[in-house]
């Protein structure tokens, strides 16, 4: 592993700032691919930080056993340590926000210059992965999501996305604010881009972590950067890179058209189900779940859950669930006598795919995202 | 009147409220006054009648279900709404940046010289002082909560999360005037001098409005993608003719320059037939493109301490400030000027990081 100093900003009043990243495999003159791997952009995103320094941890560890191939690798786990130094999600001064500064500007304003300074180093990768998060407060199914710009070949990326083994791929429709984000960029450079959602954002929840974990070493074994014959062997106490809940929070595997039953998924660490795909091997399924066949849909496919009223949030449906139409996915209770003053109901059958993440939800938002089964 | 254009229930008995003051002119308000006494109305409720009495008493009928300060609009007949979407309207817009407080004297000044003159007030003015109410209210620029900037997120989506629904509403009800302007100050950080901002996309339609206004200079610019998603880009797109005016500083009131705003705005209304009363006329702006301005970005960490006046013509190799560093006493950079011209953006918050804007220079 080598540590490589992609920018450095004098700041006032606090050490300078230095965004480092973690490389892995030969240097770019002698590797035949490249993969870079962002994790937080914002000062919120720590799951997403927890997830690469997760994935620095096993590249080491496959290093050291001689089981990376011919592909550089670089992890950038943190690019705001300074906003997530503070708990501030957005940059400290200005509250500009780094995903919406590509491709940077070297001459601009701070936040351009750290997007200028990082996208330099990645806009020559042949694959690019961000770990990343969605705007609003809420919880994901597990999900790889993939900006159609136009200028990708969709079949060659429907093949690539297919390697991580998550349930869903979400084909977006660029939104005008869409074409100032990494992943747009990288896109409009010629990178393979793609975008990861893991469960939550900031806290850490280590099922999703570790399934997350799992589904970027698969794609790295499936472009061929891990050679899995020389990779070790799971450690035997695992799980390993993080400790598991003793129950999922929720599941995570996918119901209707697969053949793992919410039951089993529900089913704790002893029940693990198998794997749909065999064939693959990454020396490091310690995760009971996935891979799986992975299901692609366009983003505009989600069925909006919207509230009318506004109160307490009780939620009755969980992340990953199947449901009927009509099935109740939350209420909404008064502040006052706790009646409840609103159900949410599921308005297709499906799986729940999005759920609003706090303790109050405003009228006239979404609560839910259904993916139509 | 005060119409309520978007209402959300917020958790603990509140709602948040965009709303909007509706001038009307005493010859279309007579009109649709006579239009009452037509053919039965078309929307269900009590005949509607424009006069403030039955207003007053609409919403006191709509006062429970719309929740306390909300204002309906009232039930119109077929021939009112036909009086009304004939009218010629303008629309006068601030408060999306909850930091930026110069369009809410523009906002207040307006509203008191149309009410006053109602006779001269021929059609519509609507002035939406608070897009971003809450935003306001928590001294914060994006929408509180959401931590989103809401003038990056148009047209929206009536269908979407709050903001998105809220922004969707405030261009349904602005599109189809006959021009809106979007006052905004400038951040916390910079200090303007009144200026207006126009996508190269839409100089045709919009330069022969900008001059009316009373700014000192029009910069037209190129259309960068990130634009795409303001408030003037979505109505534009739509065909509704909108201008950004950007002056002053954030969280203060320059009361000279928002003083001179408001007669631009009675200009402009003038221009649009919507207003006979009188108005003055400031001299015309400086009109440019990108090419001519020069930014002026910081190099250094620091405290950055001002030495050239705001506003002023600079000349080449001017010193235009220093950025300090408290803790050795040492000066870490001076700033200086690399075009003789007007020093139209000027650093107002201290505090700088190396790329932070100091200062922009229209070139002679
Ligand atoms: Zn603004």
């Amino acid at each position: 592993m080598r540590t490589i100093e992609l920018f450095r900003l004098e700041t006032p009043y606090r050490e300078t700032l230095v965004v480092e990243g973690f490389a892995f495999g030969p240097a770019a003159a002698d590797a035949r691919a490249s993969v870079a791997i962002v994790g937080a952009l914002r000062g919120n995103e720590m799951q997403q930080a927890f997830i690469c320094a997760n994935v620095v941890k096993r590249l080491r560890a496959l290093e050291d056993a001689g089981a990376l191939a011919d592909v550089g690798i670089l992890v950038i786990p943190v690019v705001n340590s300074f906003s997530m130094n503070i708990a501030h999600r957005f940059w400290p001064m200005d509250n500009t926000d780094i995903n919406r500064m590509f491709p940077g500007y070297d001459a601009g304003e701070t936040t351009q210059r750290i997007a200028a300074g990082l996208f330099d180093v990645i806009k020559d990768a042949t694959y690019g992965i961000q770990l990343a998060s969605y705007y609003l407060p809420g919880e994901f199914e597990p999900h790889v999501r993939i900006t159609d710009t136009g200028v990708v070949d969709l079949a060659e990326t429907r093949r690539l996305a297919d390697l991580f083994g998550f349930p869903y791929a979400l084909l977006k429709q660029p939104a005008p604010f869409d074409t100032t984000t990494l992943n747009y960029n990288w896109q409009v450079w010629g990178v393979r881009a793609f975008s990861l959602f893991s469960s939550v954002v900031d806290r850490i929840s280590a099922g999703p972590a570790d399934f997350v974990v799992d589904c970027i070493m698969r794609f790295l074994e499936g472009i061929g950067a891990i050679r899995p014959e020389l990779a070790p062997a799971p450690p035997a106490d695992a799980p390993a890179p993080c400790e598991a809940p003793a129950v999922p929070e929720a599941p995570v595997a996918p119901a209707g058209a697969q053949d793992v039953s919410r039951e089993t998924a529900g089913n704790g660490e002893g029940a693990a189900p198998a794997p749909l795909r065999t064939g693959m091997r990454t020396g490091w399924e310690v995760s009971p779940r996935g891979p799986y066949e992975t299901a692609f849909c366009r983003e505009d496919a989600l069925v909006n859950v919207r509230t009318s009223r506004a109160g307490f949030f009780k939620r009755v449906a969980a992340i990953g669930q199947r449901v009927e139409e009509g099935d109740a996915l939350a209420r909404i209770l008064s502040t006052e006598d706790c009646e409840v003053i609103e159900t949410l109901r599921a308005p297709v059958a499906g799986t729940v795919f999005f759920r609003h993440e706090a303790a109050l939800i405003n009228g006239e938002t979404i609560a839910f995202k259904v993916m139509p089964a | 009147m005060i119409e309520t254009v978007f209402s959300a229930e917020l958790p603990v008995r509140e709602h948040l409220l965009v709303q909007k003051n509706r001038i009307i002119g005493a010859d279309l308000a007579a009109a649709l006054d006579a239009a009452a006494d037509d053919d039965a109305p078309a929307a269900p409720g009590p005949r509607g009648n424009v006069s403030r009495e039955t207003f007053a008493r609409e919403e006191e009928r709509l006062a429970p279900d719309a929740g306390s300060g909300a204002h309906a609009a009232p039930a119109l007949n077929d021939a009112q709404r036909a009086l009304l979407d004939a009218a010629p309207r303008l629309a006068v817009v601030t408060g999306i940046h909850g930091d930026e407080l110069e369009g809410q004297y523009v906002a207040f000044e307006l509203a008191r010289r149309l009410n006053e003159h109602r006779d001269q007030v021929h059609g519509i003015v609507d002035i939406y002082p608070a897009i971003n109410p809450l935003g306001i209210n928590a001294i914060e620029r994006g929408v509180p909560g959401y931590d989103l900037d809401l003038n990056r997120i148009f047209p929206g989506d009536a269908d979407g999360p709050l903001t998105e629904a809220l922004a969707a509403a405030v261009v349904a009800d602005i599109a189809g005037a006959a021009a809106c302007v979007d006052i905004h100050a400038s951040n916390i950080f910079l200090r303007e001098m009144p200026q207006i901002r126009i996508n190269e996309l839409s100089a045709d339609e919009l330069l022969p409005l900008a001059p009316l206004l009373n700014i000192d200079f029009v910069w037209v610019h190129a259309s960068a993608t990130v634009l795409q998603s303001t408030l003037a880009y979505a109505l534009n797109a739509l065909g509704t003719r909108t201008l950004v005016v950007e002056t002053g500083v954030g969280m203060r009131i320059t009361p000279s320059e928002v003083m001179r705003l408001t007669e631009g705005m009675l200009c402009l209304a003038a221009h649009l037939g919507i207003w006979s009363g009188p108005f003055e006329e400031h001299g015309a702006p400086l009109i440019s493109a990108d090419q001519a301005v020069s930014f002026l970005n910081a190099g250094a960490a620091g405290v950055f301490l001002p030495k050239a006046a705001h506003g002023r013509r600079v000349g080449k190799g001017e010193l235009i400030g220093v950025i300090v560093d408290p803790l050795t006493g040492e000066v870490r950079e001076r700033v200086t000027c690399p075009a003789s011209g007007l020093l139209f953006t000027l650093r107002e918050y201290p505090v700088v990081y190396p790329g932070s804007l100091l200062a922009r220079v229209l070139s002679e």
